[in-house]
């Protein structure tokens, strides 16, 4: 199990959730302001709300190191072992999230784990849908495009930009938690394309 | 105890002619060397028979397992723990040394930390790379790298062998101690090795199979193979006999 | 390689029209589509586009870096130098990036109604998307395409998205992209020009130089040098300057009129120089009858004298708000404290009933007055033009004086 933990690059893992924990509190008030393509107000977006990208790059990441033909034929429930790391990384990262938030009064941190749940899902969607190789880029173009269509004319958030709302919204964290379970779901299905997809 | 591939039918998600389409063969006892062109279909036969890919249609059997290559995961893991598979590509695996990297194979094949960890030390000594178990595998050359492979299927000591061209890319010194491995293995147990390099046969082997476009040209003994070549063929009675089965189906 | 290969194993060319859109809206959210006929403007403008390209490009390149990784690309004897090989792969992302780019910059031309664009930002657009897919490029043969890809375009979306928004103000000089820039009476100031170039080619540079074969760790520090040094020179150019990268534009490039009093507007606007002209002459005189000082020329440039007073008008401005501005022309400029904070400026209010007393001496009707004063300060006004001249240049006087000063109250209501 250590090796394949150090296989996973769990290290890296929890070094990247330090960081992001530490960028969050180094970047309090900053934002990003984007066109709104939907028409209406310029959108300002905290980055706290994007940092979590990197724990999804780093779950990728991981996900693709080991020899992907060796670990196709593994006795040992790989698919089940890869779909815990995701789920431990999210929820490590969710840990941290609510320490910073009740260490420091800092509002979206504690929406950024929650989008770190729903980025770790995300990747593990995109690992099954375009490649291990591919994994990351859907999270971090869905979070960029849904950012630029999230608010309507009149200023209200779509639903697809669950990533932006306040981490009150309760929707937004069922549909955090929907994207992970389906994520791991489709991890722990059987896939031909394993062998060569590394 | 064998391999039974029983109508079999495979097709790459990309390609639109099958590999395999209603493919039966059982693995001979003994060393088989399965020859075959590029594309022929040896190395996805072998890997369905590890079960790395799974056919579409039809079933993959070791009778000596009660249920095999079925959807229970028991029953998957007894026969991935039961079959041994060597692919054509051996990765190194990043940060790793040979040992460890043997050993993971091991404990992904089920064996607990500590025996995987001693049954690496005895692979890598019948693959005599035990004097370099500490060195990372990233820093070895191809014909090392084919041997911690090889390391990797002896760990858990399969049921039967398949090793998708291990001599690729190897130089003759390298090729022969490979050859020596080979002969040092169990036995009882099949053996299947694949090969574009038809000077790769030897008496080494018991059977020769011809795979072609996804079909069996030519199934028998060593000799019966060599009897093909017409007698101008001298020295290369092997590639003559090869080339009078792949030109005659095409 | 052949063309056609290279364009069909490109992303960024089935990427280009996902692109298109997102920065079309880019540049019409972070600047009106309705500016004048000012080249630098509208080419500045549609830089923004660039804020959405650049990054993508660059993860393009990180792909294309990615590709020669997996190839085994720094293992091969080369003959090539590293550089050739990247810009030849990198061509068709440049060329996508470029299309879009240039095309949007294009079309925000088109509609201002300007045929040639402002070579400077057309240069700094250039060398800004090259330097970020060319570093794009030099990461991503170094690492991982799942972290290169990914990375590099969040990195690279960051950092160009972030300074609009962080303090210091000069920060966002930096990155070469000023999409709000600049009115009609300005010009993109060298200082910035050079200090954006300059710390873009030192991440150029550095970028070239990660491409060596045998990146050493003594190499790699080198290789951040030339991005270390162009950061820090970079930062001394723009050091200074405020959300506005901008000096004043060339008062030489004025075309004024020839008449009294003289009215002087930019190239841009020389297509209604006379109408202003007749609007000036037509205040000026009302302005003189009622015993107000009027300048001998009004100037879009910096007034460089007493008798110079500055205004300002876009092509779109209708015949009142230009009256309005010549009107704000006359009067003084803020004081200090206006700006500071420090001590209360005590004058401010006078502000706008002076004005409207200005329009309406000039002849601004009713209606148009409404729209621009509020009920009170037109009842004042309607009482101070029912004074004698002499009281109402009285009034006027006093309130000019609390408009100078910080610490004179204004008389709003005139003394009876």
């Amino acid at each position: 199990m250590s090796l394949w933990l150090r296989v996973r690059r769990t290290r890296i893992c929890a070094l990247t959730i330090v960081g992001v924990a530490v960028t969050l509190l180094l970047t309090r008030g900053w934002s990003l302001k984007l066109p709104n393509l939907l028409g209406g107000p310029m959108l300002i977006i905290p980055i706290a709300l994007l940092l979590p990208l990197a724990l999804a790059i780093a779950v990728a990441a991981g996900l693709t190191t080991g020899d992907p033909a060796v670990e196709a034929v593994a006795s040992r429930p790989l698919p089940l072992l890869d779909a815990g790391y995701a789920l431990s990384t999210a929820a490590l990262m969710l840990v941290t999230a609510l320490l910073v938030q009740r260490i420091v009064p800092l509002e979206p941190a504690l929406a950024a784990g929650r989008n770190a749940v729903g980025y770790i899902g995300l990747t593990l969607i995109g690992r099954r849908i375009s490649g291990a190789q591919t994994a990351a880029i859907l999270p971090v173009a869905f979070a960029v495009i849904t950012a630029l269509i999230s608010s309507s004319e009149q200023g209200e958030t779509h639903l697809w930009a669950w990533h932006i709302a306040t981490a009150y919204d309760r929707l937004s964290w069922g549909i955090a938690g929907t994207l992970l379970l389906a994520g791991m779901g489709l991890t722990l299905m059987p896939n031909n394309a394993a062998i060569t997809d590394r | 105890m064998s391999l039974h591939f029983t109508q079999i039918h495979f097709r790459y998600r990309r390609s639109r002619r099958p590999i395999f389409d209603d493919f039966s063969w059982e693995v001979p006892a003994g060393r088989t060397v399965l020859l075959g062109p590029n594309g022929a279909g040896k190395s996805t036969l072998l890997a369905l028979g590890a079960d790395a890919l799974r056919p579409h249609r039809g079933a993959v059997r070791l009778p000596s397992l009660a249920h095999t290559q079925n959807r229970r995961r028991g029953s998957r893991a007894a026969y991935r723990r039961a079959v041994g598979w060597m692919p054509q590509q051996i990765r190194p695996v990043p940060g790793l040394t040979i040992h460890e990297q043997v050993a993971y194979a091991g404990w992904l094949k089920g064996l607990p930390r500590s025996q995987a960890w001693s049954a690496a030390a005895t692979a890598l000594e019948q693959v005599a790379l035990i004097e370099l178990a500490g060195r990372k595998t990233a820093t070895l050359s191809g014909g090392q790298l084919r041997r911690v492979g090889l390391a990797q299927v002896l760990i858990h000591d399969p049921q039967i062998i398949l090793l998708d061209e291990p001599t690729a890319g190897l130089d003759p010194a390298q090729r022969s101690r490979f050859r020596e491995l080979l002969v040092a293995l169990p036995p009882d147990r099949p053996v299947v090795v694949s090969t574009h390099q038809v000077d790769d046969l030897s008496d080494l082997f018991d059977t020769v199979v011809v795979l072609d476009h996804g079909h069996v040209r030519f199934s028998g003994s060593v000799a019966a193979f060599m009897d093909l070549a017409t007698p101008s063929a001298g020295e290369r009675r092997a590639e003559a006999a090869y080339a009078q089965i792949v030109s005659e189906k095409n | 390689m052949r063309r056609l290969t290279m364009l069909r194993i490109s992303p960024l060319i089935w990427i280009s029209p996902l692109l298109v859109w997102p920065a079309w809206m880019f540049v019409t959210s972070m600047a009106s589509l309705q500016l004048d006929p000012y080249p630098l403007t509208l080419t500045a403008a549609g830089t923004a586009a660039l804020l959405i390209v650049a990054p993508v490009c660059a993860a393009g390149g990180a792909w294309e870096g990615g590709r020669l990784r997996r190839a085994g690309w720094f293992t091969l004897p080369h003959v090539r130098t590293p550089l050739t090989v990247a810009i030849t792969a990198l061509l068709p992302t440049l060329l996508v990036g470029s299309l879009i780019t240039f095309g949007i910059i294009g079309i925000r031309l088109v509609i201002g109604g300007v045929l040639l664009p402002d070579i400077r930002m057309i240069i700094t657009t250039l060398v800004i998307l090259t330097t970020h897919t060319l570093l794009g490029f030099a990461i991503g043969v170094r690492m991982p395409v799942v972290v290169s890809v990914p990375l590099v375009f969040l990195v690279d979306f960051f950092a160009l998205g972030l300074p609009l928004t962080l303090d210091p103000l000069w920060l966002r000089h930096l990155t070469g992209i000023w999409p709000s820039c600049c009115l009609i009476g300005a010009d993109l100031a060298p200082a910035a020009l050079l200090g954006a170039l300059v710390f873009t080619g030192g991440l150029a540079v550095t970028a070239g130089l990660l491409l060596h074969p045998h990146l050493t760790a003594f190499r790699l520090a080198l290789a951040l040098l030339p991005a270390i040094i162009g950061a820090g020179a970079g930062v001394q150019f723009v050091r200074g300057f405020g959300p506005d990268p901008t000096i004043a534009r060339d008062p030489a490039l004025l075309v004024c009129s020839t008449g009294q009093p003289r009215v002087c507007v930019w190239p841009e606007h020389q297509p209604r120089l006379e109408e202003v002209a007749a609007i000036a002459a037509s205040a000026g005189a009302a302005w003189q009858q009622a015993g107000i000082a009027v300048p001998d020329e009004f100037s879009e440039g910096q007034p460089g004298s007493p008798t110079v007073r500055g205004f300002g008008f876009s092509m779109r401005s209708d015949h009142y708000t230009i009256l309005n501005a010549l009107a704000y022309s006359l009067l003084p400029p803020w004081p200090e404290c206006a700006f500071s904070g420090i001590s209360p400026y005590l004058g401010a209010p006078a502000e706008g009933y002076v004005l409207a007393w200005l329009n309406t001496i000039a002849g601004m009707p009713p209606e148009q007055l409404a729209g621009r004063f509020s009920p009170d300060q037109l009842q004042v006004v309607a009482t101070v033009r029912a004074l004698p001249l002499e009281r109402q240049q009285a009034w006027l006087e006093r309130n000019l004086v609390a408009l100078e000063q910080c610490n004179i109250p204004p008389q709003l209501e005139p003394a009876l």
